[in-house]
């Protein structure tokens, strides 16, 4: 909060200190995090060449059931890459002032995810230099090569999002270099601010980008994770063969999202010490987002499960007994009860401690969706389609080494970023303080 | 309370004996329309088991095997099983019917006659009372093979292939199964098993398959190494009985434009066919449809990236103004969105047998 007596100039000099400061101090704590998921991202690489080496016989993935761990860390990336899209754009349209301390974080994330998801298709592949082949030979009829259209349309548009409201911050980066610094920071500094000097008229124009630009990525965004769903839903397999695929992905995709956002500005709450910027409020509200999402998705899951049940025809049966009673019965029951019903109930009961329970509730559910999206892709697979008995799959040591390294990769691009750029960002916070009525503190609670 | 309890406990107990009652009585219980059906040919009737047979080979060979053992939990080469046939003839007749799910046995009520079922129960019957067929010895070394077939028929029509297999000596060999296939063309030419047939007293595997496709086929039979082979032509039939079609057709403006090279249209053997610029539905293509939405997606882009370059001249006159990343960036853009609008319109041209739309 702001200090009694406090000017504006000084919160000002103050927020940047405090939002610029990990920029140029490193903690030990940082390096050892960063070490660990080096390590990570090592060890998935030497999986991933073991694979290169023998092919896909390296991973549980057979003929059968084809699709395995790297599909589900598509659609679990690309869904949380979603977050980004929605908590900075739909919070932007709508001039919530609360946003602007985590805006800059979620549309990390949705790079992040989605360069990290977009990948994953791609590792799928025993041979990854045909995925040219999609290019050249893609016929329009394939829901893959929609999905390769969205996903890179969707690509940019996120790249582009996350660098607009970077600009004032870039500039300020690069006003605060030694005069004369000929470093390669300087440089790139320079060119990323491209002479942004903060006048009316260029203000003018960057905010003019970043409306249309929010504008534009809700739609996006949602054609992505419907595109998604389409791969799935396209087939005529039990379970994945249903018209509330496209909503039900879009929605799971926001629910898992919001959940890894709240995970990430926790964790960067603390280690950056921005308690004073990010605060119980944030948790509070995107608490809210969270249970309505919460809700949303669980009539949906409920949908999607009560029409097979109710026929209980030909291969449905096959699914829904592999799922609530057979070998994948605890994934799904773990997914219901931990990742829906005790989540629930913890942001139900939110109003004491709401840091925590939000926070436990948004690992519970991060957990809870990732199983979902494995009872998503592989029960379908094993159930067979001909006479034949149920196939079954189990990851190998390189699928989990490289969904490890995967992990690792989404981290560590978060965590460079945050010696690049600031995580708050500082521009926008400043004018939601100037916007504020007069006589209020500047740190009061605006827009409520 | 007490009582309360010992109710609700009550109705539990009586809830989970009738659910395990229901669950235990499934199997055994044959519901009513099958329930106490008899078999109306006698099980040793040569005529129905020889009709029997052939619905067996074309219907059931393919999961439960030549001589029936196919798949373990209904072996029909146990010695026990024409008597199971005998005394639960109605709960058989139940399962041919309905199928079953968990066992992936399908529904054959809907392509067999009631007739057609009890017929193929009648020869599953003599599958039990067969002599232990593969004798110890390993099937006995063919000295010829020789395969017969029309030389015309109608796509839809069945077409009976016969193949006569002789030992060395030019005795008939009997009781041994023979292999027959289609050569089939798709991207690469293979052969495509349809079946198998036992050979009878005369060496004479008789084996009826219903072409899909029309052209010249080359029917090939085959025992062990041994192989022959015969031609038939496929004709088109009258009625249409089954043509793959690509979609609804939709109303369309014109002709299907197709812009490449030569090669695209042929499809050489083991290749893929080489892409080419194609509009289905003519020139006023759905595809356009597309290509506009992502039209309209890029030129936001290409928008937004320009107001970026447009920031260093707003500003105060510097002595340098960097305009790198969003010359770059508009570069970048502008790229992917010719790459992604070619990707839509462009594609191989496959699919020869379809119907063009």
């Amino acid at each position: 909060m702001a200090r009694p007596g406090e000017s504006y100039t000084q919160y000002y000099q103050r927020l940047e200190s405090v939002v610029l400061r990990p920029l140029g101090h490193t903690t030990p704590q940082y390096r050892a995090f960063v070490f660990l998921l080096v390590l990570a991202i090592g060890w998935g690489l030497y999986a991933y060449l073991v694979q290169l080496r023998y092919g896909l016989l390296a991973t549980g993935a057979r003929d059968v059931v084809m699709y395995g761990y790297y599909i589900v860390n598509f659609v679990f990336f690309i869904g949380i890459s979603y977050a980004g899209a929605l908590v900075s754009a739909i919070l932007r349209l709508t001039h919530a002032a609360w946003r602007s301390p985590i805006t800059r974080i979620s549309e990390l994330i949705a790079v992040g995810g989605l360069t990290d998801g977009a990948l994953q298709p791609i590792i799928d592949l025993g041979r990854p230099d045909r995925v040219l082949n999609i290019v050249v030979y893609g016929r329009f009829q394939s829901a893959l090569l929609w999905d390769l259209i969205a996903i890179t349309t969707y690509l940019a548009g996120s790249f582009i999002y996350l660098y607009l409201p970077l600009i004032p911050d870039f500039a300020r980066l690069r006003d605060r270099m030694k005069p004369g610094a000929k470093g390669i920071r300087a440089r790139l500094y320079t060119w990323l601010a491209v002479g942004w000097q903060n006048t009316l008229e260029q203000r003018h124009r960057l905010d003019r980008a970043i409306a249309i630009m929010a504008v534009a990525m809700i739609p996006l965004a949602v054609s992505v994770h419907t595109v998604v769903a389409f791969i799935f839903s396209m087939t005529l397999r039990p379970g994945w063969n249903s018209t509330i695929y496209g909503f039900y992905f879009v929605i799971g995709a926001v629910f898992s999202g919001t959940g890894m956002l709240l995970i990430i500005i926790a964790v960067i709450r603390r280690a950056c010490h921005f308690e004073e910027y990010i605060t119980e409020k944030h948790f509070r509200y995107l608490g809210y987002l969270f249970l309505t999402m919460l809700l949303l998705y669980l009539y949906l899951a409920f949908t999607e499960y009560l029409t097979p049940a109710y026929k209980v025809a030909g291969e449905d049966k096959s699914l829904l007994t592999l799922l609530w009673l057979g070998p994948n019965a605890p994934w799904f029951w773990t997914f219901v009860v931990g990742g829906l019903i005790v989540p629930g109930l913890l942001l139900i009961f939110s109003r004491r401690h709401t840091i925590g329970k939000v926070l436990l509730a948004a690992v519970l559910v991060v957990i809870g969706m990732w199983l979902k999206r494995f009872v998503i892709v592989v029960p379908t697979l094993e159930v067979p389609l001909m006479p034949l008995d149920f196939a079954t799959y189990a990851p190998s040591w390189v699928e989990i080494s490289i969904a490890v390294g995967t992990l690792g990769g989404f981290l560590i691009m978060i965590t460079l970023a945050a010696k690049f750029m600031p995580l708050i960002s500082l521009w926008e916070m400043e004018e939601h303080a100037r916007t504020e009525k007069p006589g209020e503190s500047p740190a009061a609670e605006a827009g409520q | 309370m007490r009582s309360r309890w010992s109710v609700v406990l009550a109705g539990g107990a009586l809830l989970a004996a009738l659910l395990i009652g229901t669950a235990a009585g499934a199997q055994a219980n044959v519901p009513p329309p099958y329930a106490g059906m008899q078999n109306p040919f006698p099980w040793d009737d040569a005529a129905a088991q020889a009709a029997g047979k052939t619905i067996y080979q074309q219907n059931c060979l393919g999961c439960h095997g030549v001589t029936g053992n196919g798949i373990a939990s209904a072996d029909f080469s146990a010695k026990d099983y024409p008597g199971k046939l005998e005394t639960t003839a109605d709960l058989y007749f139940w399962i041919v019917s309905e199928g079953s799910m968990d066992t992936g046995m399908p529904s054959f009520k809907g392509t067999m006659s009631a007739t057609q079922r009890w017929q193929v129960l009648t020869y599953i019957w003599t599958l039990g009372h067969a002599p232990t067929q593969p004798p110890p010895s390993g099937p006995p070394p063919g000295g010829a093979l020789a395969i017969n077939a029309v030389k015309e028929v109608a796509v839809g029509q069945p077409l009976v292939m016969s193949a006569v297999l002789l030992d060395t000596a030019g005795r008939p060999i009997s009781g041994w199964s023979v292999t027959f296939a289609t050569r089939e063309d798709f991207f690469a030419t293979a052969l495509m098993t349809v079946g198998d047939a036992l050979t009878d007293d005369q060496g004479i595997a008789t084996f009826t398959y219903v072409p899909r496709r029309a052209g010249t086929t080359e029917l090939v039979a085959s025992y062990g190494p041994l192989q022959a082979s015969t031609g038939t032509i496929v004709t088109e039939a009258d009625v249409e009985f089954y043509q793959a079609e690509a979609g609804i057709r939709l109303p369309s403006g014109g002709p299907p434009v197709f812009i490449g090279p030569g090669s695209a249209t042929e499809s050489p053997v083991g290749h893929a066919p080489t892409s080419a610029l194609r509009l289905p539905g003519g020139l006023f293509s759905w595809l356009w449809l597309f290509v506009l939405g992502l039209v309209l997606i890029y030129s936001v882009y290409f928008r937004v990236m320009y107001q970026v370059l447009r920031i260093p001249a707003a500003g105060r006159a510097v002595a340098h103004s960097p305009r790198l990343v969003p010359q770059a960036g508009l570069f970048l853009i502008v790229a992917m969105a010719l790459l992604t609008i070619l990707m839509i319109l462009t594609g191989p041209y496959s699919h020869f047998h379809l119907v063009p739309y």
